[in-house]
Formats: C-alpha cells, structure tokens, sequence
C-alpha cells in the first residue's frame, strides 16, 4: 500500500496522474501511516471542496428589478403623457384668450369708427352748397 | 426537464463559489460577489446561450466582480496581488489545514493557483479547466506541473520546519 502511494505520489509531482490516480492518493493517504505533511495538506484541500454558498434566489430578485424598471418607465410615460396634454391644454386656453382680447379690441375700434362716421353725416348736407352766401342767404339779405 | 440556466449556469455556484472564496477568502464577500454573477447571468440568460463558452464567460465575470470589490475598498490593483495573509482576514473558522493550503496557494502565481485549485478542490479534467480558464489544455499542464513541484517543495520545507 505504501509502495503504490509512493509511486502514485512520484507520478503526482510530474503532473503524470489521472483523476482517479489522485482520488486513490487521497483514499491511502487516509490509511498509511506517516505522510503527515501531505496528509494535513490533503485534508485541507478536502476541507475547502465542502465548502458552499448559501441558498439564494437569483430569478426572483432579478425579476423584481426588472418589473420595478417597468413600473418605473410606466409611471414616467404617464407622467409625460398627462404633463403633456396639460401643458398643451394651458396653451391652447392662452391662445384662445389673446384671440378674444384682440377680437374685443376689433369691435371697440369698429364702434368708435362707425360712431365717427355717424357724426360726419350731419355734414352731408351741407356738401352742395358751395358758397357762404348761400349757405347763410346773405344776398337775400343784401337785397 | 430543466432549462439552459438551470443545468449549465446554475450547477456552476458551488465551484465558483469556491473559487470566489480562495479568492477574496471571505465567505460574506464570496456569497456577495456569486450572487452579483449570477444576477448578471440571468440578466444575460439568452447571451449566454449563444455563447461558445458560457463557463469562460462565468469565470471571467466572477474575477470582474471580486475585483470590483478590492477595488472599491482599494486594496487590491490585481488578483495576483491578492494577499492571502491580510489583517482583515477572516480566519475564524479556518483550521490549520486549510490555512495551510491557503499559504501555499499565495505561494503561486496566478495562473498556477486558478489551475492548481480548479483540479486539486474541484476535481475538473484538463479540458474542463481550459474551458473554465479558456487557455489551452498544454498551458493547464505545464502550469499544473510547475505548481505541484511547487507544493513538493513547500511540503518538503513544511516536513523540515523550514
């Protein structure tokens, strides 16, 4: 037994060994004496093969960030959405005014024109006459 | 009947956990920086499928990520720079066995200490770990032997109390 496990060891060292030649060197290291040093070496090597994680959920948290970035994209399309037809909404309530205002400024000038107008109309009848005289029959006066 | 992730992305956590572990020899940070992969992965599921080489890629973004880590503490430039031997080490539940193991692996450079555990706590076959490490199957031998010549020695020094 000792001999097979110095001649698998030696073959070791060379990097010359299967997978099986290296399980065998582990399962007589257990049961030759002596080879303390590998031994201890070897059992540490074992040691840390046990060794595991934790148990975690990868697919879940993943999938949480993903449904949180969905949720969050949702409410910023909504948002623009809503912000959008309000800022359109004041716009267009802005232009409706200014129109009104200078629609009413129209009409303010057309009635005051028209009252111009009505005023000079007195004047309509004086426009045949083309004299002083005979506007104010002065030769009649005269005579 | 299980799906891509399941038995090719999943079924790596126990040895990339590992790895991560004699990485950043910290089981907290190690469980931190695999579950940080592996939300990646699944992120990246439908990538991963088309890729050549998904446990390469795994790999690759376990060192990222254990890197990430010193680098955010501003310990380490490297992996090759990671020191075995820190002060915040957490050496509680380590025996002398394993703490043997852990100061020769610091020993190695790199490369010999990503190949040399891949096969001696994981049990991979040299195809395995150049798919793992995504180097050539010559390159795992050479390295495999230049570490175990290494650990001749250590163990002979270790027998002499030198």
């Amino acid at each position: 037994m000792e001999d097979r496990l110095e001649r698998l060891l030696s073959k070791y060292w060379e990097g010359e060994t299967s997978l099986d030649q290296e399980k065998e060197i582990k399962i007589l290291l257990e049961q030759v004496e002596g080879f303390e040093t590998e031994k201890k070496f070897f059992l540490g090597i074992k040691v840390i093969s046990q060794v595991a994680p934790e148990v975690f959920e990868v697919k879940a948290k993943s999938k949480r960030s993903s449904n949180m970035l969905f949720k969050i994209a949702a409410a910023l399309v909504i948002f623009l959405t809503v912000g959008g037809a309000i800022y359109r909404y004041q716009e267009q309530k802005a232009e409706k005014e200014a129109f009104l205002q200078v629609m009413q400024a129209f009409n303010m000038i057309q009635t005051n024109m028209q009252k111009g107008t009505e005023s000079l109309n007195a004047m309509e009848e004086f426009k045949h006459l083309n004299a002083t005289e005979e506007m104010f029959n002065i030769n009649e006066t005269k005579k | 009947m299980k799906t891509f992730f399941e038995a090719h992305i999943w079924s790596l956590k126990n040895k990339l956990y590992r790895m991560a572990f004699l990485w950043v020899k910290d089981k907290d940070i190690a469980q931190d920086v695999l579950q940080a992969v592996f939300e990646k992965a699944w992120l990246r599921k439908e990538a991963l499928q088309k890729m050549e080489n998904p446990t390469g890629w795994m790999v690759r973004c376990l060192k990222n990520e254990s890197l990430m880590h010193f680098r955010v503490s501003k310990r380490f430039e490297s992996i090759g720079d990671l020191d075995l031997h820190s002060e915040n080490e957490e050496v509680e539940d380590k025996t002398a066995e394993v703490k043997l193991v852990f100061a020769f692996l610091e020993s190695l450079p790199e490369k010999q200490r990503e190949i040399f555990q891949l096969r001696e706590v994981e049990g991979l076959t040299y195809e395995e770990i150049s798919e793992y490490l995504e180097i050539t199957i010559d390159q795992v031998k050479v390295n495999l032997h230049r570490a175990r010549k290494t650990l001749r020695e250590y163990l002979m020094n270790q027998k002499h109390g030198r």
